[in-house]
């Protein structure tokens, strides 16, 4: 059985939070085989969003996923954390310096030194 | 008891977010110090940024002590009452409906009033993205600063919601045209990056007692939640930051409990532990978001 989800239909236009993209689970039909996300007229997808989206298509193993109707800035995302879960990240910054005040005098000369 | 007197500090427009946070540190402290009541005395006052601005009011809408605003002068008090300095504006699971109603009436401003929304799941995202358009129509920005603009807020915002256990998020906007930036502050009266981590029992052998390293390791992307092999988490502030700064040339801000983070393009990247003299209750952000965007920006670079 093959089952068509409008997100904006749901969500309107802007796919925030990770909270709700766990309600985007209670949708999907059980006996469905082949799930086609439709992300036509949607303008924002959150990283959190997406992370979660990919959650609920490993819990939903057993099913196939489509992505339909995305927008440049969609895609890009879903490739991104797609990417991004599969690798661990490399963070490779630089040792950020640290500072301690003792007391508001060194905080003060210290910002105003900037 | 005795009454102590506070000045306030007049601040210029081209005010640096470290000159703010100073400022704002001293009239923290004063006030913590009061046994009495705390009199904020703004006779210099002709111009408040609104990096002071911001904190300085939630920390009065959050504050046990009792605190008397004098010697406002007309303008200031116009501008005190617009942005709702004593109060706040709050968004208690309203409907999305009734919430733009009530922000729409500042379409022809350049602010968004000091708002505090309850962090239920539809309430924060509707009033995330009302903000959004709100920000975006009253600096009349196009898709390259816009779609940042939604990454920050929903990044942020999701942060509050996950990780600080605040029951109300806070925000407040200003278009500076003349800057030509947005000065955008997003806050929780939670229990701060350092308390997150202890609670979850993470990296504890890296924080030890310095809350600076708890912020850094927030910043690092170095989530509390994140399941190995599973999910995605931590990359919230970071990309924003990268975003922001490396990216557009704005500037950030970060503080929590006693510790701040500062990360501007002049080779401003520092954290700083205040824990000696100062603590400030949950985590503050303060994005300075240029409204033009280099041509060379592309905001999918900076997705990861």
């Amino acid at each position: 059985m093959k089952q068509n989800i409008k997100l904006i239909d749901i969500f309107g236009t802007d796919l925030f939070s990770r909270a709700k993209a766990s309600e985007l689970n209670a949708k999907i039909i059980h006996n469905a085989n082949e799930v086609s996300l439709d992300f036509y007229g949607i303008n924002f997808m959150s990283r959190s969003f997406t992370d979660e989206l990919f959650n609920i298509i490993v819990a939903n193993g057993d099913k196939t996923f489509n992505f339909l109707n995305c927008n440049e800035t969609t895609k890009a995302m879903l490739k991104s954390v797609s990417e991004g879960r599969e690798h661990e990240r490399k963070l490779g910054l630089p040792h950020p310096k640290m500072y301690k005040f003792e007391n508001q005098k060194q905080l003060v000369d210290f910002l105003i030194a900037q | 008891m005795e009454n102590s007197r506070i000045h306030i500090p007049n601040e210029k427009e081209n005010e640096s977010i470290g000159s703010s946070f100073n400022h704002l540190v001293k009239v923290v402290e004063e006030t913590e110090r009061t046994l009495g009541k705390a009199v904020w005395d703004f006779s210099d006052v002709t111009f408040l940024h609104p990096f002071f601005l911001a904190p300085l009011a939630i920390y009065k809408c959050q504050s046990v002590k009792e605190i008397a605003c004098e010697n406002i002068s007309l303008p200031m008090q116009s501008y005190l009452n617009s942005i709702y300095f004593d109060r706040m504006l709050h968004f208690e699971n309203a409907a999305k409906e009734t919430a733009q109603m009530v922000i729409e009436q500042y379409a022809s401003h350049t602010h968004i009033p000091l708002c505090s929304f309850s962090m239920t799941d539809a309430n924060k995202d509707a009033f995330s993205s009302i903000a959004r358009d709100l920000i975006v129509r009253q600096a009349k920005v196009g898709a390259g600063i816009s779609t940042p603009i939604s990454y920050f807020i929903s990044e942020l915002i999701d942060n509050i919601y996950e990780h600080s256990e605040s029951p109300n998020g806070f925000l407040f906007s200003q278009f500076l045209e003349q800057e030509g930036c947005i000065d955008l502050c997003i806050a929780d009266s939670g229990i701060t990056i350092f308390k997150s981590y202890e609670k979850a029992g993470l990296f504890q052998e890296e924080i030890g007692q310095d809350e600076s390293e708890s912020l850094r390791l927030a910043n690092e992307g170095r989530s509390t939640k994140n399941r190995p092999g599973a999910e995605n988490r931590g990359y919230g502030i970071s990309t924003s930051k990268r975003m922001l700064v490396e990216g557009l040339g704005g500037s950030f801000f970060m503080l929590s409990g006693s510790a701040f983070h500062r990360y501007e393009k002049s080779d401003i990247n520092y954290y700083a532990d205040v824990g000696k003299f100062f603590h400030w209750n949950g985590t503050l952000i303060l994005l300075r978001i240029p409204v033009s965007a280099p041509s060379n920006f592309n905001y999918i670079d900076y997705l990861e």
